[in-house]
């Protein structure tokens, strides 16, 4: 059994939102939505987190922070990007420090459309992160029987 | 003939005085840094041997007199050359301020005169002799002195290295070095008070002239400090001579303690005053300044002062007086009072210092004052304690200043900020240092064996010293712990590089190696030592014999092994991990090699500076020493002036502790072990998914199902584990090992403060796997993290001594066996637990170091940075703590029927979780503040209450 499935820990990253997506996102905690009830926590901390959900189009200032909390989050993990923004840029695609949607700096996921995106819409997508685990999970696995017994490095 | 000589200890005790004299000559007349070495060390060997051998000669010797012919006339003319030298220098260094220190002498060698060519003193038939308490002590000046000896020799080199422009004195260095062992090894032989007072004014010329030997002001404004508070002290061996003259009595010790024991005034008052001697040789309060000043002195001078020399001779003749005070608890009490006080306050103060040395300094002054705490209460169980920690404080000290020593000529500085990283830079004197700070205040070492005894001493002597007790004990924790995170952690600037290890000498390995493994030996071989050399001593002076050892150093031992054996399982079987950069809100700067450098908004790069917190703002360390020279000298006066009224106080000693000696069988303690391994994680995981629930509830929430926390742990368990420094995974190992063992300490029925030590090791380990990265976050959660166990400690150890003083015992097997609720005589323990509980399941006023419901970085501090199976086993290892604690309060109540029982702890867990629910966080000051009140006032009234109670039922 999968118990990714059962306790997705979550990284809310706001990169350049206009904060409308990130009060979705908290709205999402709220006794209204409860997702604490999927096991699903809002961690905060890049080493505890399975999930890592951006709110907002990446720019120049802090492209590099989405890489590192990327980087610092433990394998498997899953990035889920929230609205419009994240996805493509969004109404703010033509600025001048733009780098467009999420996936032009890490590898996304799940994508979760909407202006703002709507509290169900986010929880539908961290949910369907989840089932993307069973795959990460199997490759990891198979990635771990080739290389046991030796230390995994940052710079692989 | 050498076959006869090493046979006979008449013949090694005169070689081991004499034979450091006549090295002393030696080295002041040799010329030449090579003969100076050469001499310095096969003269150190030849002591150590020479006070081995002694030693095993005499362990089955209860004591031994001496006769000597008539040498009357040395004592004085000692003492005259000594009084006429510190004139000489105080003529030619003396500035106007220490005019009181020459009126001192004045006043002082006018009263010996008088004393002796007036008054005539009566010559003692034996003015020598040996017990193992000597002993205890000549091996402690021998081995201890002599590994400080061959260590100064390359100390000395590079201090003058360092130093050119200081005149090069190294011989009169070495020879008032050896001066002084030899004058240490008189003082504890010593039973008439004349020769005793010789040797005394020469250990206090050696420190005056050691302190003084950079000869700049600072140096020697703080010897002459030193030598006018050493003069107040021997002002009362005079006074006690001129008193014996007076009054036609002989000045032995062994006659002033028959004296003081059938309560003659007499007897009493030179108590006293040999007492206000021996305050002031070891630095007690009001005198502690000197030896904090004495700290401008070479590294080996204060190694010597503060383990083998100088304070011990304080404590020394202190203990030696301990049957007089225990039989006049007036004298004793206040005595002790002035112990307690110093132990409370000089570790208040240590808090506070930032300078490695000053430090060390006031733990010192503070373990001297437990020690004549020990010494004021008297009892056979006092003494073996007060002996003890002598020993053992003597072989740490003696290595933490030798390694700090040496440090400090290797970075150049003695400030602990400069320290982190020294892991890093250099593991051999890390190591070190690390063992000496274990050895100072954790389980299984020496310091808190003593400790200990100490505890269970108190709460049947002087329910007011064990309160002194358990509130200094608790700083103490918190000032090597910050210490030792310092050590570990990595270095923040990346310019900080290994030192050269070929730099350390083999001198100073050897010195600093053989006390490693001293401080190891010491800790197995303590029952031996108990039985050998304590157990007679406390048979021929209190006719008791072996009143207090520990039934089952068992449980002691398996934690050394398990400490040991921890690093070599570590590197044997590391699990697969990742390395990844400390989580710095992701602003790390990719391309440099150090950790902890982030890129601040403006694009500007910041270095992480991480510094201790030395609670600066809250304890004061000035007006702290002035309330305690306040309280010293108060005590002081009524210590003396107390004698002079004949007090009808009956003593209200209750009985000492049973011991049941029925040892558990093996099968028995493995299926307890295998219960406890299995089925605690079950019930708290259980638990924490009960405490979310009730916790969505009260939010109007549905919360998570039950079992939320297995799925957490499993799915944790199963992740990838990164770290930032692979030791992390080193101490959150020790954290749950030490865990399982102390529940497996609880459940078996083991004494509980073992307990509670091996509860403070495990969450230590913590607290050391936060430190041990570079990141903010998690240094100010482990920082936290100790002040909270510095607010909780006293809690804790005063529901240990709550539930002794109502059952009589220790032992959980006797506390869970007890013939009613405890609850009924312990409600102000109970509801100080209740407090603890709340800081320790981490509930909301108290969760300063990491929070379960916490969305920032700071209250995820201590577990900032840990993932996958780490963080699994921090939460795991919480668990079992939690059980543990339930476990105790459980022994509160564990009378009532189950329902009841059950409903009641039901009720007091969803008590725990509305307070989280409804309180805003503590800052540090308040948590500190409310539970050392809380403990001060629940616990206090309700122990003082029991502690009265008992002993007026005991005696009616
Ligand atoms: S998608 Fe819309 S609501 Fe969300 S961050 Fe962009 S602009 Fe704001």
């Amino acid at each position: 059994m999968n118990f990714l499935k059962k306790s997705p820990w979550i990284l809310h990253y706001d990169a350049s939102s206009c904060n409308g997506c990130d009060i979705e996102v908290l709205a999402c905690l709220t006794p209204i939505y409860d997702v604490e009830r999927l096991g699903i926590i809002n961690t905060g901390n890049p080493k505890h987190a399975d999930i890592l959900l951006i709110t907002g189009a990446i720019n120049a200032q802090n492209q590099s922070v989405v890489q590192t909390l990327y980087e610092q989050m433990p394998a498997p993990k899953v990035v889920v990007a929230i609205g419009a923004c994240a996805l493509s840029g969004g109404i703010f695609s033509q600025c001048y420090n733009l780098h467009q949607g999420v996936d032009s700096t890490i590898p996304v996921d799940i994508y979760v459309p909407g202006c703002a995106a709507r509290p169900e819409a986010i929880i539908d997508g961290v949910l369907q992160a989840v089932a993307c685990f069973n795959q990460k999970q199997t490759i990891r696995s198979n990635q771990k029987r080739t290389s046991h017994g030796i230390k995994l490095d940052s710079h692989h | 003939m050498f076959s006869e000589f090493i046979q006979n200890p008449v013949h090694l005790m005169s070689f081991l005085v004499l034979f450091p004299f006549f090295s002393a000559m030696l080295l002041a007349w040799m010329k030449g840094s090579f003969w100076q070495s050469w001499i310095v060390r096969w003269s150190s060997l030849l002591l150590m041997l020479t006070s081995l051998l002694l030693a095993f000669q005499t362990s089955w010797r209860p004591h031994l007199f001496f006769i000597l012919p008539h040498l009357h006339w040395i004592t004085t003319l000692g003492d005259l050359i000594i009084t006429l030298f510190l004139f000489w220098i105080f003529l030619k260094k003396g500035t106007r301020k220490e005019l009181w220190i020459l009126s001192l002498l004045i006043f002082q060698t006018i009263i010996l005169l008088y004393t002796d060519w007036v008054l005539g003193l009566k010559t003692t038939p034996f003015p020598f002799y040996l017990d193992s308490f000597s002993i205890i002590m000549i091996l402690i000046i021998g081995v201890i002195g002599g590994l400080i000896c061959i260590y100064a020799i390359p100390y000395m080199k590079t201090y003058h290295n360092h130093h050119p422009h200081l005149p090069d004195h190294r011989r009169r260095f070495f020879f008032l070095f050896f001066l002084f062992l030899s004058a240490m090894t008189g003082i504890v032989i010593s039973n008439d008070l004349s020769w005793l007072l010789l040797f005394w004014e020469i250990t206090t010329l050696c420190c005056f002239l050691l302190i003084g030997y950079a000869d700049d002001a600072e140096a020697r404004k703080n010897a002459f400090l030193a030598l006018g508070y050493n003069l107040i002290g021997s002002l009362g061996i005079v006074i006690t001579l001129w008193i014996l003259a007076e009054m036609h009595q002989k000045p032995s010790l062994t006659h002033i303690i028959s004296l003081g024991k059938l309560g003659a005034i007499l007897g009493l008052l030179a108590a006293a005053l040999l007492a206000l001697a021996g305050l002031a040789k070891s630095a007690q309060l009001p005198f502690s300044s000197w030896l904090t000043g004495a700290m401008v002195a070479p590294t080996p001078v204060s190694a010597l002062l503060h383990s083998s020399t100088m304070v011990n001779a304080g404590v020394f003749l202190i203990l030696k007086l301990a049957p007089i005070f225990h039989a006049h608890i007036a004298l004793g009490e206040s005595l002790s009072f002035i112990g307690g006080i110093t132990f409370l306050i000089s570790s208040i103060i240590a808090l506070n210092q930032s300078n490695i040395k000053r430090m060390l300094a006031y733990s010192t002054i503070s373990n001297l004052g437990l020690i004549v705490a020990c010494a004021g209460i008297g009892t056979p169980e006092a003494i073996w304690a007060a002996i003890f920690l002598i020993i053992f404080h003597a072989i740490a000290k003696a290595l933490l200043f030798q390694t700090v020593g040496t440090v400090e000529h290797q970075i150049g500085s003695r400030d602990i900020e400069t320290m982190d990283g020294l892991w890093i830079r250099h593991r051999g004197l890390t190591l070190a240092l690390i063992l000496g700070t274990l050895g100072m205040f954790l389980v299984p070492f020496g310091m808190l064996i003593s400790k200990w005894a100490c505890l269970q001493t108190f709460i049947h002597s002087s329910p007011i010293l064990a309160l002194l007790l358990v509130f200094g004990s608790a700083p103490t924790l918190f000032f090597w712990s910050k210490w030792m995170g310092k050590l570990i952690s990595p270095p923040s600037t990346p310019s900080e590089i290994t030192l050269d290890s070929s730099l350390v000498s083999k001198d100073t390995w050897f010195s600093i190696g053989m006390l490693m493994i001293l401080t190891l030996v010491a800790c197995f071989l303590f029952p031996a030592i108990s039985h050998f050399w304590v157990d007679p001593y406390l048979g021929l002076t209190m006719s008791s014999l072996g009143p207090w050892t520990l039934h089952h150093p068992l449980f002691l031992w398996v934690t050394l092994i398990l400490l040991l054996i921890l690093p070599a399982g570590f590197f044997f079987l590391a699990p697969s991990y990742k390395t990844v950069t400390p989580y710095l809100c992701g602003l790390n700067i990719p391309a440099t090699t150090s950790n902890a450098q982030f890129q601040g908004s403006l694009g500007q790069i910041h270095t992480v500076q991480i510094r201790n917190y030395y609670l600066t703002s809250y304890f004061k360390e000035k007006s702290l020493l002035k309330i305690g020279q306040v309280l010293g000298i108060i005590f002081l006066l009524i210590m003396i002036l107390i004698n002079f009224h004949h007090w009808k106080l009956s003593t209200p000693f209750l009985p000492p502790p049973v011991w049941n000696s029925n040892s558990p069988s093996w099968l028995h303690l493995g299926m307890v072990a295998l219960l406890f391994f299995i089925s605690a994680p079950i019930l708290g995981a259980l638990l924490t998914g009960f405490d979310r629930i009730v916790t969505a509830r009260i939010q109007n929430r549905y919360g998570p199902p039950l079992l939320q926390p297995f799925y957490d742990i499993l799915k944790l368990w199963n992740k990838q584990t990164s770290v930032v420094n692979p030791m992390q995974i080193f101490y959150v190992w020790g954290f749950v090992l030490f865990m399982l063992l102390t529940g497996f300490i609880f459940f078996s029925g083991e004494s509980l403060l073992l307990v509670i030590f091996s509860m403070m090791l495990g969450s230590l380990f913590l607290t050391l796997a936060a430190f041990s990265t570079p990141s903010p976050y998690s240094h100010l959660g482990a920082e936290r993290e100790l002040i909270q166990m510095m607010a909780y400690e006293p809690l804790l150890l005063l529901t240990a001594l709550g539930m002794d003083l109502s059952t009589g015992s220790f032992q959980i097997q006797t506390i869970a066996t007890s013939h009613y609720p405890l609850l009924y005589q312990l409600p102000g323990f109970f509801l100080g637990f209740l407090m603890l509980l709340t800081i320790k399941l981490r509930k909301s006023p108290f969760d300063l170091s990491t929070s379960h419901h916490g969305h920032q970085e700071l209250v995820k501090g201590l577990t900032t940075e840990f993932s996958g199976s780490l963080l699994a086993l921090i939460e795991i290892g919480h668990w079992y703590e939690n059980i543990i604690l339930l476990g105790i309060l459980c022994l509160f109540i564990l009378h009532w029927p189950w329902e009841i029982l059950l409903t009641v702890l039901t009720f007091l867990f969803i008590f725990e979780i509305l307070i989280d629910n409804t309180y805003a966080r503590f800052t540090w000051e308040k948590t500190l503040q409310t539970a050392w009140i809380v403990a001060a006032l629940f616990g206090g009234s309700n122990l003082l209450f029991l502690f009265y109670y008992h002993s007026i039922n005991v005696r009616p």
